[in-house]
Parts: C-alpha cells; structure tokens; sequence
C-alpha cells in the first residue's frame, strides 16, 4: 500500500496564490443598484400599509353610518328633549 | 600590548553592540506599534464613516482586504470568474451586515467569516446541482507522485478536488484546519460552531478522506 504524506501536500498547496482581484468598483455598483431597490421595497411596503389602514378606516366609517342609522330614532328624541329642557 | 587593547576594547564594545541592538529592536516595535494602531484608527474611522454611507470609506476598506479574502475564497473554487463573484458577494454581504458589526474582532477576522460563510453557500450550491465523485485518476495521481516535488498550482489543484469529494462540512472544516491553518478556536469562530464540533467534524472528515483512499490501495498519512 503505497503512503502518501498528506500534511506535505497541504504544505505545498498552503502556497499556491490566489488570483489577483480588484472588486471595489463592482461591489460599489452592485450596491448602488441595490439601494433605489430598497427604496421601491420601502415604498411597496408603505403602499400596502396604506391600503390596509385606508380598508379599516372604511370599515370603520361604514360602521359608524350604520349605527347612527339604528340609532338615530333615540338620538333624535334625546337631542328633542335636551333642547326641550333647554327651553 | 596594543593586542590586549584591542581584545579589552572588544570585549567592552560586545554589550555595548547588544544594548545598541536592544535599543533599535525595542524602537522598530515602538514604530511597528505606533503603524499598526495608525492603521487600526484609520479602519475604524473607515467604518464609521460606511455605517453613515460613506461609499468611498467603503472602498477603503475593501481595497484594504481584497486580498486576504481572495485567497481564503480561492480555497473553495478554482474557477476564476466564480472566485471574483464570491469576492463581490461577500463585500456585498458585508455591507449589509456592517450596522452589526460592534468591533469586538478585527473586521478581518469578521469578513473572513463571512467569506467563509459565502464560500460555504456557494459548496452547498454546487452539491445540490451535482455530487462530485473523487476521479480514479487523482488518487493515482498521489500515489505515484512524491507530494514534496509536486508543483504548488497542481498540489492545490489536487487537494481541491480530493476535497471535493467529501461533504460539505467535512470539507469545509478540511480547509479551514488544514489549508487556512486554523486552530480549534479560530475554525469555531469562523464557522460558527462549537470547539467540540470542529474537533468531531475534523476526526470524522480525516477518517472518511483516508478510507477514501484506502478503498484505492493508498494509506493517507494526515
């Protein structure tokens, strides 16, 4: 069986170079991309922040027509008698 | 008489010669000193100025560490284009991470764990796509070759695709213990686990890489 020294081997690997890179100009415009990318995720997210507050603000306008519609009998005859007791 | 002159004044000026080397040694560290905390003010008045935005202070910083990441990526791909990719996506990653960065390790070690982790995705990448078999002929290769004369590019070419071969944590722990030259304590930092975990991880990955080997008639001696 032949044996091979392993720690050798990574020796000499441990001094193989790496190619020269030069990325600073890329990585910039890879993040300047990036950032009007963030915003439109901001703005997306406020869209749908804004539709959502904007469908309880009219569930709660429907809610409140409704109520006073029920209600508008007995508001009517307390607002009468307020103003009779006014007199 | 002038020859016992002679030998006093040597005698003399040998501590004397010893105190002047002390002097300057002890000067060349006070410089090497005051360089080293010049850059590290330097790095960290970078930083603070990339966590406001400053893109320039950025490219600083990577131009300042381009290199010791290139060469840890370099260990995880032969592949040159994919090498700068993973250089980029790791700057890249360490931009959006940089507001956590508190400074309690030197940003090197910070963005070589991250290059690590970059590195690690991209073997995890490539394993879901396909399984890397370990060829016939590179064990062939290492049994008829003496390790000491091989040539360096194809020693790492070797190693890289004996590696290959293994799993993806055995690999990577591999690299890091063996390529990187990395302690226990360092390889947890960088991968995230525990020293209990790198010491498993590494005694399991040489067993699997020498029966790897053995099924081919070689003994591994690691």
């Amino acid at each position: 069986m032949k044996t091979v020294k392993m720690n050798n081997l990574f020796a000499v690997a441990r001094r193989d170079t790496a190619p020269v890179v030069d990325v600073a100009d890329s990585v910039l415009a890879l993040l300047a991309e990036r950032r009007p990318s963030v915003s439109v995720a901001l703005n997306r997210s406020l869209f749908w922040m804004s539709m959502a507050s904007s469908a309880i603000a009219a569930c709660i306008v429907l809610a409140a027509f409704v109520t006073k519609q029920q209600n508008s009998d007995a508001v009517n005859e307390i607002l009468n008698m307020v103003a009779w007791v006014a007199q | 008489m002038p020859v016992h002159l002679s030998q006093f004044a040597l005698v003399c000026s040998q501590p004397l010669n010893e105190t002047v080397n002390a002097v300057v040694a002890r000067l060349f560290s006070l410089r090497q000193d005051a360089d080293s905390n010049a850059t590290h003010t330097a790095e960290f008045e970078d930083i603070r100025q990339c966590k406001n935005g400053d893109s320039d202070a950025y490219r600083r910083l990577i131009e300042r560490h381009q290199t010791s990441v290139s060469k840890l990526l370099w260990r995880f791909t032969r592949d040159h284009t994919e090498h700068e990719e993973l250089v980029q996506q790791t700057f890249v990653e360490a931009w959006m991470s940089l507001p956590g960065f508190r400074g309690d390790a030197p940003l090197a070690h910070w963005l070589a764990r991250i290059a690590t982790r970059v590195g690690y995705n991209y073997w995890r990448h490539l394993g879901r796509q396909k399984t890397t078999p370990l060829p016939d002929e590179i064990l062939e290769g290492l049994a008829h070759v003496d390790a000491e004369s091989f040539d360096v590019q194809h020693a790492a070419e070797l190693v890289h695709r004996l590696l290959a071969a293994l799993p993806e944590n055995d690999r990577l722990v591999l690299t890091m213990r063996y390529l990187e030259q990395c302690s226990i304590t360092d390889t947890a930092y960088r991968l995230g686990w525990t020293q209990t975990r790198v010491k498993v991880q590494t005694h399991r990955a040489v067993a699997k890489l020498k029966q790897l080997a053995a099924d081919r008639n070689i003994e591994l001696d690691l």
